[in-house]
C-alpha cells in the first residue's frame, strides 16, 4: 500500500503504481470501456476511452495512490547531513536501546525469539480473541525505555556550531537549530482552523443544523473519494458517522484480498513464534489501556494490533532513506556446522516501542470496528507519522522539532505565562512531552482525542500535537499566573479531560 | 435570602434549615445533605426530605392501623408499591397486561408482525413465572429446546440466586407437585424465567449491559427524567454461546457486585464505560441513524414500562423514586429491558463512579426540591426549571405533551392511550419519528 522510495522522475511515479492492485482494478476498466463503446476506431480511441476514465472511480484510486506516495516522500528528512551531529545521537540512542533491551534479556534470562510448539501455537489460535487471558505473571517485564529517557536524550542534545550564543536556553530546553515555522507561517498555513470557519465538534448542541449541513456535505465528499478534498474536509472535523470513512481516505486503505492474505500471514507468524518483545507489548496493554476508564474494553484487540505489527516488516519501509538503523539480532543456528551468527533485524518491524506505545493504538479502536481494517489503519497512522515520535532527526515532524516548536509557539505566543514558569523552575516541555509522545491519547475526553486526530491527519502533520499541548498552557494561563509553587502547575495541567480541542487550537490561531 | 412572595407555611425560609432523614449510610448521600447545609434528624422526627430504604417505605405505608400521615411538606424517596414495576414477576405481569389493555382499545402501537410478535411492544424477553406458568414455558421450551434461559429470584438484585439452564431436566424441580409438596430453599419468594439473550452486542468481543437511572416525580400524569450519565456495564470474561460456559457466571452477569469477585475485575474503573463513549463508538462504527435510532428505542421502552404500571402505582404526591433500568443490546440494535431496580447502588467503584452518583442525587434533590426550599405538595406543579434539570433530560411529562400537540388526530391517539415522549434535546425529531410510527 505505501511505496517508500524516493522518486526521481515521472517514471519512477508511474513504477510504483504498476504492482498495485488499484492498476489492475484500472487496466480491467479501461478494457470493458473499450470493448462496450460502440463507436470507438483506432483513431479517436485515445479521445475517446480519456474522456470515460477521467472521472472514473478506478481512475481517482490511481490519482489518490500517487498523491500519497509522493506525499509521503515528501516529508521525509531532506537535508542528509550524514555524520552531523543529529544522526550520531540517533545512533548514540538507539546503541542506549539495544543495551536496555539486551539487559531485560539477561535479565529475565530469555531468548528473543523462539519458535513455539504446534500445540503452543494452536492454543494461541484458539484464544486468539481473547488473548487477555494469555497473560500470566507481567511483574517481571519493564518497559524498554520510559518516555522521561527520551526526554533526556533530547535535552542533552548540543549544536557545537551554537555552543555558547545559546539564544534559546535563557528561556526554553531544546538547544538544536532546528528549522520549525513561526506563528504566522502556521497561522496560514491553519488559516482552516481560524474562527472564520465552522468546526464540527466544538458543540453538538447548539450548531446541530449547521452540523447536519456538513454532515450531508460529507456524505457527498466520502462519495467522490479524492484524497486532496477529503482532506480539506477534515481539516474542520469529521463528523463522527463519517469519521471511519474519511481516515481511510485520508490515509488511502482500501483493504483488498491481499491485504487479507497478508493478514492472516501475520497472524500464522505470531502463531509459529514466541517473541520476547510480545510480552513487553502485553505489559504495556495491561498497564495502561486495561487501566484506563474510556479505553480497557479494547484490550483483547490491541494484543492481535500489536503483535502482527512487531512482525510486520512492511514497517521498515518508513526507515529507509533515514538515517535510522533498525536493530538486528542473530540467529545460531541449530543442527549446523555454520558456527556463524546470522544477522536479521529485530524486532522484524525494527521497532523498539517506548513506554505508553499502546496508547496510540486505543482510539482507533473507536473507529473501525473490524480487526483486518483496524490493523491497517493503525499501520499507516504509523508509518505516516507515529515512527517519528521517538526518533532523533533533523526532520521537523520528528519529536526534536515538536519540542522546539512546542516551546517556540507557546514562547511567541505568551512570553510572560513562560518566563513565569521559568521563575517556578517549571520546564513546560518536561510537562508537555509525555502528552506530545502519545498524540494525547489516555489525557482527553475520547471524542475530543478523535477531533484532535481528525486534524492531525487532515493537515498531514504532527504539528498539530505541540500547538495543542502550547494552548493548553494558554488556556490555563490564568491559573498558571497565580499559583506559588511547581506542586500547584502539576495540578493545573494533571486532568484535561474538560478540555475542548477545537476551541484550544482556536485560541492558538487566534 | 428573604423571597418576596410569603410561603404558606409557618417557617421562615432565610432561618430555617431544612430537616432531612437518611436510612442509609452512603457518602454520596450525606455529602449531598451536608452541601445544603440540611440538619439530620430521625425518622420519627418532623423531617421534610426522606431518603428510605425500601423496607422502611414499606413499614411506612402499609402499616395500616396507625397510618403514618405524611404532610404537605415532606417528600420521599419511594412509591408506596413500587414493587409493580421493580419486582421481576410484577413488572412483567402488568406489561402483558398494559399490552392487552391498548390492544383492546385498538390502539395501532399494538400491531403485530407476521410471527405474532408485538411490533413496538416486544421489549422483554419471553418470561414466566415460576412455578404457576411452568406449563406454559415448558411449551415453549420444547418448540425451541436450543435457547438458554435465565433463572431469577423475583425479589432480588445484584445477580443473587440467578442461574441459567439449557435442559428441561435442569428445571424438573420447579414442577407443580415438587413446588407444593416439600418447602424447597428456594421455594417461596419464587422465580421468574427468561429466554436469555444469547446474541448480545459485543464490543470488543465483550458482553456488556447498560445501567440508565429514571427518575419519576408523578405517575399520573407520568413524569419522567432521563439521566445522561448512565454507563455500560463490561464483563471481564470474554463472551462465548457455547454450552461448557454456562455455568461461568463471569460470562454472563454485568452486575457490579457479582464481577468484583472476579480475579479480573479493574478496580480503577470497575469495568464501567460512560453511555457518551459508547455512543461515540456505536456513531463512529454504526453511524448516527443507527445509534440514534437505538436511543429512541430504549427511550420508547422505558415509558411504556413505567406507562404500563402507573395505573396500578398509588400515584402519592409526595413520593418520587430513582430507578435503575437494566438494558440489554442484542447483536440486531434491539434493545431488550431486564429489570428495574427500586434501590440502585450508591456505592460508589471508582472515583468517578463517586462523581457521577454524586451529581445523580444532586440533581434528584434540585428536582424535587425546588429552589431548596421547604417542599410544599399543595403547590408543587412537578415542572422543574431548565436550569434545575441539571444532568436530567427530560423524557416524558405526560401534561406537556397533551398540551403541545398540535393536531386533533394527534390528541384522539393520545386518548387511546398513546404517548408522544418528548426528549428535551431534540423534541421535533422525536415528534417526527413518533407520529410516523403510530398514525
Amino acid at each position: 500500500m505505501d511505496q517508500g522510495s524516493k522518486y526521481n522522475s515521472e517514471m519512477d511515479v508511474s513504477q510504483s503504481v504498476f504492482n498495485t492492485q488499484a492498476y489492475y482494478e484500472f487496466l480491467k476498466n479501461v478494457q470493458e470501456l473499450a470493448s462496450n463503446s460502440p463507436n470507438i476506431s483506432l483513431i479517436n480511441m485515445n479521445e475517446v476511452l480519456m474522456e470515460k476514465i477521467k472521472n472514473s472511480t478506478s481512475s481517482r484510486k490511481i490519482t489518490n495512490l500517487i498523491y500519497t506516495n509522493l506525499e509521503f516522500n515528501s516529508i521525509i528528512e531532506k537535508n542528509d547531513f550524514s555524520g552531523s551531529y543529529l544522526t550520531k545521537a540517533q545512533t548514540q540512542w538507539e546503541k542506549k536501546l539495544i543495551k536496555n533491551f539486551n539487559l531485560i534479556c539477561t535479565e529475565l534470562n530469555m531468548p528473543l525469539a523462539k519458535k513455539r510448539s504446534i500445540v503452543e501455537g494452536q492454543e494461541l489460535k484458539r484464544i486468539w480473541n481473547e488473548l487477555g487471558t494469555n497473560v500470566s505473571d507481567m511483574k517481571k517485564f519493564r518497559p524498554i525505555f520510559s518516555t522521561s529517557e527520551l526526554l533526556e536524550q533530547i535535552l542533552s542534545l548540543k549544536c557545537n556550531n551554537l555552543s555558547d550564543l545559546a539564544v534559546n536556553s535563557m528561556t526554553g530546553l531544546i538547544n538544536v537549530p532546528i528549522s520549525i515555522k513561526s506563528l504566522k507561517d502556521l497561522k496560514k498555513q491553519y488559516e482552516r482552523m481560524s474562527l472564520d470557519f465552522f468546526q464540527s465538534g466544538l458543540d453538538e448542541n447548539l450548531n446541530s443544523v449547521i452540523e447536519q449541513e456538513k454532515h450531508k456535505n460529507g456524505v457527498k465528499v466520502v462519495e467522490i473519494n479524492d484524497v486532496i478534498l477529503s482532506k480539506e474536509f477534515s481539516k474542520t472535523g469529521c463528523t463522527r458517522s463519517l469519521r471511519s470513512k474519511l481516515w481511510s481516505q485520508i490515509l488511502n486503505v482500501n483493504v483488498g484480498n491481499l491485504d487479507i492474505i497478508y493478514y492472516n500471514y501475520l497472524k500464522q507468524c505470531v502463531f509459529e513464534y514466541d517473541f520476547l518483545i510480545d510480552s513487553i507489548y502485553y505489559k504495556d496493554v495491561k498497564i495502561k489501556a486495561v487501566n484506563d476508564d474510556q479505553l480497557f474494553v479494547f484490550e483483547d484487540l490491541l494484543y492481535q494490533v500489536l503483535l502482527m505489527f512487531a512482525r510486520d516488516t512492511h514497517v521498515l519501509k518508513c526507515y529507509e532513506e533515514k538515517s535510522i538503523q533498525s536493530p538486528k539480532g542473530f540467529i545460531k543456528l541449530k543442527n549446523s556446522t555454520d558456527l556463524k551468527h546470522h544477522p536479521v533485524i529485530y524486532p522484524p518491524n525494527g521497532f523498539i516501542p517506548f513506554d505508553g506505545f499502546s496508547m496510540l493504538v486505543a482510539p482507533i479502536c473507536y473507529v473501525f470496528a473490524d480487526p483486518v481494517l483496524l490493523y491497517f489503519i493503525f499501520r499507516k497512522f504509523f508509518v505516516n507519522h507515529f515512527y517519528k515520535l521517538s526518533i532523533i532527526s533533523s526532520d521537523p515532524q520528528s519529536i526534536v522539532g515538536l519540542c522546539a516548536l512546542f516551546e517556540n509557539v507557546l514562547q511567541s505566543k505568551d512570553p510572560k505565562l513562560f518566563i513565569q514558569l521559568r521563575k517556578m523552575d517549571i520546564q513546560p516541555i518536561k510537562i508537555a512531552f509525555k502528552w506530545i509522545i502519545r498524540a494525547f491519547s489516555g489525557y482527553l475526553q475520547s471524542s475530543q482525542l478523535l477531533e484532535l486526530w481528525d486534524r492531525m491527519l487532515a493537515f498531514n502533520s504532527l504539528e498539530i500535537l505541540p500547538i495543542f499541548a502550547a494552548g493548553i498552557f494558554l488556556y490555563r494561563r490564568q491559573s498558571l499566573m497565580s499559583v506559588p509553587n511547581k506542586l500547584h502547575v502539576e495540578s493545573i495541567l494533571d486532568d484535561l479531560k474538560s478540555v475542548r480541542v477545537v476551541a484550544i487550537l482556536q485560541l492558538v490561531f487566534a | 435570602m428573604l423571597s418576596g412572595n410569603l410561603q404558606p407555611y409557618t417557617y421562615t425560609p432565610s432561618t430555617y434549615r431544612l430537616k432531612y432523614c437518611c436510612d442509609l449510610d452512603k457518602d454520596v448521600l450525606s455529602s449531598n445533605f451536608e452541601k445544603r447545609g440540611w440538619t439530620n434528624v430521625n425518622q420519627d422526627e418532623d423531617w421534610n426530605f426522606y431518603w428510605a430504604s425500601v423496607f422502611t417505605v414499606k413499614t411506612l405505608f402499609n402499616s395500616l392501623e396507625c397510618h403514618y400521615r405524611l404532610n404537605d411538606y415532606q417528600v420521599i424517596n419511594h412509591f408506596p408499591n413500587h414493587y409493580e414495576l421493580t419486582r421481576k414477576d410484577l413488572m412483567v405481569k402488568n406489561i402483558k397486561r398494559y399490552r392487552k389493555e391498548l390492544a383492546k382499545e385498538g390502539n395501532p402501537i399494538t400491531e403485530r408482525d407476521e410471527n405474532g410478535a408485538f411490533k413496538y411492544l416486544d421489549f422483554i424477553p419471553a418470561t414466566y413465572m415460576m412455578p404457576v406458568d411452568y406449563n406454559l414455558f415448558a411449551e415453549d421450551f420444547k418448540r425451541d429446546p436450543n435457547t438458554t434461559w435465565i433463572m431469577k429470584p423475583s425479589a432480588k438484585a445484584q445477580g443473587k440466586g440467578i442461574f441459567l439452564i439449557n435442559k428441561i431436566s435442569q428445571i424438573k424441580k420447579w414442577t407443580k407437585d415438587k413446588w407444593s409438596g416439600i418447602s424447597a430453599p428456594l421455594g417461596r419468594e419464587g422465580y421468574v424465567i427468561s429466554k436469555y439473550i444469547d446474541n448480545p452486542l459485543l464490543i470488543g468481543g465483550k458482553k456488556f449491559d447498560l445501567r440508565i437511572y429514571i427518575l419519576v416525580t408523578s405517575y399520573r400524569p407520568l413524569k419522567c427524567y432521563w439521566y445522561r450519565l448512565g454507563f455500560a456495564r463490561f464483563c471481564t470474561v470474554k463472551y462465548t454461546s457455547s454450552a461448557n460456559d454456562i455455568d461461568n457466571m463471569f460470562v454472563h452477569l454485568t452486575n457490579v457486585s457479582y464481577q468484583k469477585q472476579s480475579d479480573d475485575y479493574n478496580s480503577i474503573h470497575g469495568g464501567k464505560w460512560t453511555i457518551e463513549n459508547l455512543k461515540l463508538y456505536l456513531e463512529s462504527t454504526r453511524g448516527k441513524e443507527i445509534t440514534d435510532k437505538l436511543f429512541d428505542d430504549i427511550a420508547w421502552i422505558i415509558v411504556h414500562s413505567l406507562k404500563a404500571v402507573s395505573s396500578v402505582i398509588v400515584n402519592d404526591k409526595h413520593c418520587f423514586e430513582c430507578y435503575g433500568y437494566d438494558i440489554i443490546i442484542d447483536d440486531n440494535m434491539k434493545p431488550w429491558l431486564i429489570e428495574v431496580n427500586a434501590s440502585p447502588s450508591l456505592s460508589s467503584t471508582t472515583s468517578s463512579d463517586r462523581i457521577m452518583k454524586f451529581k445523580l442525587i444532586s440533581d434528584i434533590i434540585n428536582i424535587v426540591i425546588p429552589n431548596g426550599e421547604i417542599p410544599d405538595v399543595r403547590n408543587y406543579n412537578k415542572q422543574p426549571s431548565r436550569e434545575a434539570l441539571g444532568n436530567f433530560d427530560l423524557l416524558y411529562d405526560e401534561e406537556l405533551a397533551t398540551q403541545e400537540l398540535p393536531d386533533d388526530e394527534f390528541k384522539r391517539q393520545k386518548i387511546k392511550g398513546g404517548i408522544v415522549p418528548i426528549i428535551s434535546k431534540n423534541i421535533k425529531d422525536f415528534k417526527a419519528k413518533q407520529s410516523v410510527t403510530w398514525r
